[in-house]
């Protein structure tokens, strides 16, 4: 059903007496309806301006009706507003425009700042739903999975929460329906957290007690995106069976639009704990819940530190020294590292904001100063301080509500910007490896509004509260004929705020700065390896087909690698073909490893990352080797054990001896690996996004990374979720097409998700650092405009008042020059405070801001010079023209115009 | 008649559109929207309303609403015996104005 729009409601609710408000109310409603069956919009348009008319209506009961008007010298002093700003376009233009930039930015910060950080999830008491972790504070680990056996224990002991849930990331191929088989991500997930959450399903029902049980029969509920996506929004799938990881499943429900608790789920499973086949102190699991009552997280705390301790002395093997780690939940998913970033973004947009009133102060000043004969006559035909002050003020509300206008417009802007680039895979690295959560919402609604409106209230004040009060104050206005007089002050005020904008601005050009600096280092970074033309995807292997983690299904999955690459050579579009576990970029799993012959005691843990490849990976990618050989046709199965290892490997661990020949063994101490020859030294590739591998690396061939013992996962999990890279002919197109088909002719039941260029792969991964200094690259661009406009109406204005003095001191044969000169002197003393202030400002902003910063070190001396001479540049431009002008009065003209 | 008693153009259309509805706020609004297709604010609708009120043309009393005001109840205003008085001399004073006039509509339609 349609609703009038809430914010005119309330503004009757506010305007109307008491007496006839429910009845109009009722009838504005009931209209509204009626219109709103043919248009909700034009009916919500009617509904406004009845709400506006009933401003202006000499409501019953009103104060002002016998007059008849509400507050009438509060409208007259908007049309007097109004007035006055019309006589002065390019100057209100120029003030609005200030103003609507300074308010959209802020606008924009905010709503990010909302969206992702504050606002939390889209539940009942949000707040109040805390995340655990379990800690080894002795050995320094404090993130640690709880354990299912400590959950149960957990659970039972503890008083300070309705109750505790949990769940457990899980991967579902979905296939034996319409659509193409397809894996999903989503949660194995306690039936208790939905009533935690206070969240039903849409459709259908949530897991009952007895779904729980490792035995029944096995259900799933659906997130709102995969209904629709992949079974078309059709309402009788509750009850239909489909095919999950091969196990026949009934839908039971679909959870509402905007759930994905806890992240951005896509299914949820029950979750099933066989306590017969846990062991304690074994498995992982995520625990959430719900502070009961009015207990408080303090609380909370110690009562888990009493249940934890409990169970160290309980189980002293599995236990001893683990504690509970309670956080927030919304802040355990958004991460500080993220929040903190925001939460500088959104003061980098104050300070833009400020400098923004810092103009529009100078702006009103000056004019008001420019008006003093209309004030003074009015002051002398009765006007008070006070109803002086107010029409002054008025006059900044009007601009500011104007700005805010504007400030919506910027801002809207902003946002679908952010919402366009920040919602890619991978911009963001959060805790728990995602890149967005599911009730992240960045728009400018109600909240944000509120804001940009605060905002612009706040500019209105802040500009125009110092130069009302000012201006009211000078008495001697109509001595005004002698400008000088009047403004002694007033020019002592201007140079203070312009010194105040030289320093916000020049924190924010150091910041600007450094961001510039690192998205050009962004742009510029070589990866090392080749990007265009390469095309990656990940596969994913049925267990069904392919087997689970166990080794001994891996030579299934080989063959299905073999097959596949023959398929991709055979493809004349298709340069060279690799399957490797990870691509650059992917952080590759560590292992344990020992070095033949180099003396290091089996007590001394180091490890390595591992990357398991075909021999073709380093063609593909075109690295060549810098010393010894690549992985070559000899290296298979059967051939003997070999490895690669990068260069900060050989230099960290086989220096002084011959890399290529050396032995090296991977896994724990007792595994049966077998020693590896390395064969050749290969550079570092990234690891991390953006970031050179400066940690130890591996490289063995794929067909050799079985592994006799089935701890060492590397070879498992490289094949069980394969990476397929391939180079392409230059011009090749439907590039994924010739991946998918090559999969479907292997085997037609293995889905391929996304397939991605490795330019787009390596884009995204560094968005971040582009996303971030993009606004930051904004911000400071705006600054230096602002504050050079500033400096030069205020210099301007200097110039003007001094227009006298100055023809006096020409007409006595001071030369064009020394004028000059004088001005500009006390620019560059403004300038030069101004500076100084602004980069040490700078220096604390930009400590802030490493997280977002790529390959410049935050005390790098260049750029903070660079900035400054940029600021002192530009505001000698802004100088030299008043000064230059002020060196040309003539004489005669000055004087006459005392 | 006194002047105070005068009724303003928008007065008498309220007045008659008050008689010729339901009475309330949102009939009277319909109506006056039906009949001269001028779509006036019902804030003014209630500021006119109230002041017929207070010079007695109208009376008004609350009636528990149908209908879809949001629970909310109505004012229904009724015309007075004072109020249909003013209308008919405003509408005999008019008449009497028009009698024999060459372009009065009414006359050209008989």
């Amino acid at each position: 059903m349609v609703r009038p729009p809430p914010l005119a409601v309330r503004l009757l609710e506010w305007r109307v007496p008491e007496q006839v408000r429910t009845y109009l109310l009722g009838d504005l409603e009931e209209t509204f309806r009626s219109k709103a069956n043919e248009s909700p919009i034009r009916a919500s348009l009617w509904y406004w301006r009845q709400a506006l008319s009933a401003l202006f209506a000499p409501l019953p009961g009103t104060v002002g009706v016998e007059r008849g008007g509400p507050n009438p010298g509060l409208l007259r002093d908007t049309r007097h507003a109004i007035r006055a700003l019309k006589r002065h376009p390019t100057q209100s233009l120029a003030a609005v425009l200030t103003l609507g930039l300074g308010v959209g930015v802020v606008g924009t910060a905010f709503s990010i700042l909302w969206g992702t950080v504050l606002a939390g999830l889209p539940f009942e008491d949000p707040d109040r739903l805390v995340h655990f972790e379990r800690a080894a504070l002795e050995d320094g680990r404090n993130s640690l999975a709880v354990t299912p056996h400590d959950y149960v224990a957990w659970s039972d002991a503890q008083r300070s929460f309705e109750a505790l849930g949990a769940y457990v990331e899980a991967t579902a191929l979905m296939s034996n329906d319409q659509a193409p088989p397809d894996r999903y991500v989503g949660v194995r997930m306690s039936a208790s957290s939905f009533e935690l959450l206070r969240v039903q399903p849409a459709l259908g029902r949530g897991f009952s007690q007895e779904d729980e049980s490792p035995g029944a029969p096995q259900v799933i509920l659906l997130s709102d995106r995969l209904w629709r996506s992949r079974f078309a929004a059709d309402a009788g799938v509750v009850g239909r069976t489909v095919d999950i990881n091969g196990l026949p499943t009934t839908v039971v429900g679909v959870m509402p639009e905007r759930f994905g608790f806890p992240i951005a789920e896509e299914f949820w499973l029950p979750l099933r704990l066989d306590f017969s086949t846990i062991e304690r102190g074994s498995g992982r699991l995520d625990v959430f819940g719900r502070l009961a009552g009015d207990q408080e997280l303090a609380s909370a705390h110690d009562e888990f530190s009493r249940i934890t301790g409990a169970l160290a002395e309980a189980y002293p093997e599995t236990n001893r020294g683990i504690t509970a780690q309670l956080r927030s939940f919304s802040d355990e998913y958004v991460g500080d590292e993220f929040a903190n970033t925001v939460y500088r973004l959104v003061a980098g947009a104050l300070l833009v904001l400020l400098i923004c009133c810092a103009n529009v102060a100078n702006l009103l000043l000056i004019r008001g100063v420019r008006r003093r004969r209309e004030l003074a006559v009015r002051m002398s035909l009765g006007a008070t301080h006070g109803l002086i002050v107010r029409q002054l003020l008025t006059e900044s509300f009007v601009l500011a509500a104007l700005g805010g206008l504007i400030g919506i417009g910027v801002a809207s802007l902003g946002v679908s910007w952010f919402n366009r680039v920040g919602t890619q895979a991978g911009v963001f690295d959060l805790p728990h490896g995602s890149d967005s959560l599911f009730w992240w919402d960045v728009s400018l609604d109600g909240p944000v509004m509120l804001a940009v409106l605060a905002a612009a209230a706040l500019t209105a004040v802040l500009a125009g509260a110092a130069p009302s009060m000012r201006i009211a104050r000078s008495t001697h206005l109509l001595r005004g004929g002698r400008a000088g007089n009047a403004l002694a002050g007033g020019g002592r005020v201007t140079s203070a705020l312009v010194v105040v904008q030289l320093t916000l601005t020049g924190a924010l050009t150091v910041a600007a700065a450094f961001v510039a600096k690192s998205v050009w280092n962004v742009a510029g970074a070589d990866a090392g390896f080749a990007t265009e033309a390469v095309v990656v995807t990940r596969v994913d292997l049925p267990v069904g087909r392919y087997g689970g983690n166990g080794s001994g299904d891996h030579s299934a999955r080989l063959r299905f690698v073999s097959v596949l690459l023959d398929e991709l050579d055979a493809d004349p579009a298709v340069v060279a073909a690799a399957v490797t576990s990870d691509v650059p970029t992917d952080l590759p799993i560590t292992q344990d490893f020992r070095i033949d012959g180099d003396g290091v005691g089996p007590d001394v843990e180091r490890e390595v990352g591992v990357v398991s490849v075909t021999a073709s990976y380093f063609d593909v990618f075109g690295v060549d080797p810098t010393d010894g050989r690549v992985f070559g046709p000899g290296d298979g199965e059967g051939g003997a054990p070999v490895t690669l290892v990068n260069e900060t490997f050989a230099r960290l661990y086989l220096s002084g001896r011959s890399a290529v020949g050396s032995r090296v063994r991977l896994g724990p101490i007792d595994s049966g690996e077998p020693w590896r020859t390395v064969v050749g030294v290969v550079p570092d590739l990234w690891a991390r996004p953006g970031e050179p591998l400066r940690e130890a690396g591996v490289y063995v061939p794929l067909e050799q990374s079985a592994g006799t013992d089935p701890t060492l996962t590397l070879g498992v999990l490289g094949l069980r979720y394969p990476t397929v890279a391939v180079q392409l002919c230059p011009g090749s197109v439907n590039v994924s097409d010739v991946l998918r088909a090559a999969v479907y002719r292997v085997d037609g039941a293995v889905p391929v998700r996304r397939v991605q260029t490795m330019s787009d792969f390596v884009g995204q991964r560094m968005g971040r650092y582009q996303v971030w200094g993009r606004f930051y690259l904004c911000f400071s661009a705006l600054a230096l405009l602002l504050v050079a406009v500033g400096v030069y109406g205020v210099l301007s204005f200097g110039v003007l008042t001094r227009t006298g003095e100055i023809g006096v001191r020409r007409a006595l044969g001071a030369s064009q020059g020394s004028v000059q000169r004088e001005i500009l002197r006390g620019a560059v003393r403004q300038l030069g405070i101004g500076i100084a202030a602004g980069v040490a400002l700078g220096v604390v902003l930009v400590r802030g801001l490493t997280s977002v910063l790529y390959g410049v070190e935050t005390n790098d001396i260049s750029v903070f010079v660079g900035a400054a001479l940029l600021l002192g540049t530009v505001g000698l431009l802004a100088s030299w023209l008043p000064a230059r002008r002020a060196a040309r009065i003539d004489p005669l003209e000055a004087i006459r115009t005392e | 008649m006194t002047k105070g008693a005068h009724l303003g153009e928008f007065e008498e259309i309220v007045l008659l559109a008050a008689a010729r509805s339901d009475g309330y706020g949102s009939a009277i609004h319909g109506e006056i929207l039906a009949t001269t297709t001028r779509d006036v604010s019902i804030p003014s609708v209630y500021v006119t309303l109230t002041r017929l009120e207070k010079k007695g043309l109208v009376e008004s009393s609350v009636a528990i609403s149908g209908g879809d005001r949001g629970g909310r109840p109505m004012k229904v205003f009724t015309v007075t015996e004072a109020g249909v008085r003013q209308l008919q001399a405003s509408r005999m004073l008019k008449a009497r104005l028009w009698e024999g006039l060459e372009f009065d509509p009414l006359a050209a339609e008989e």
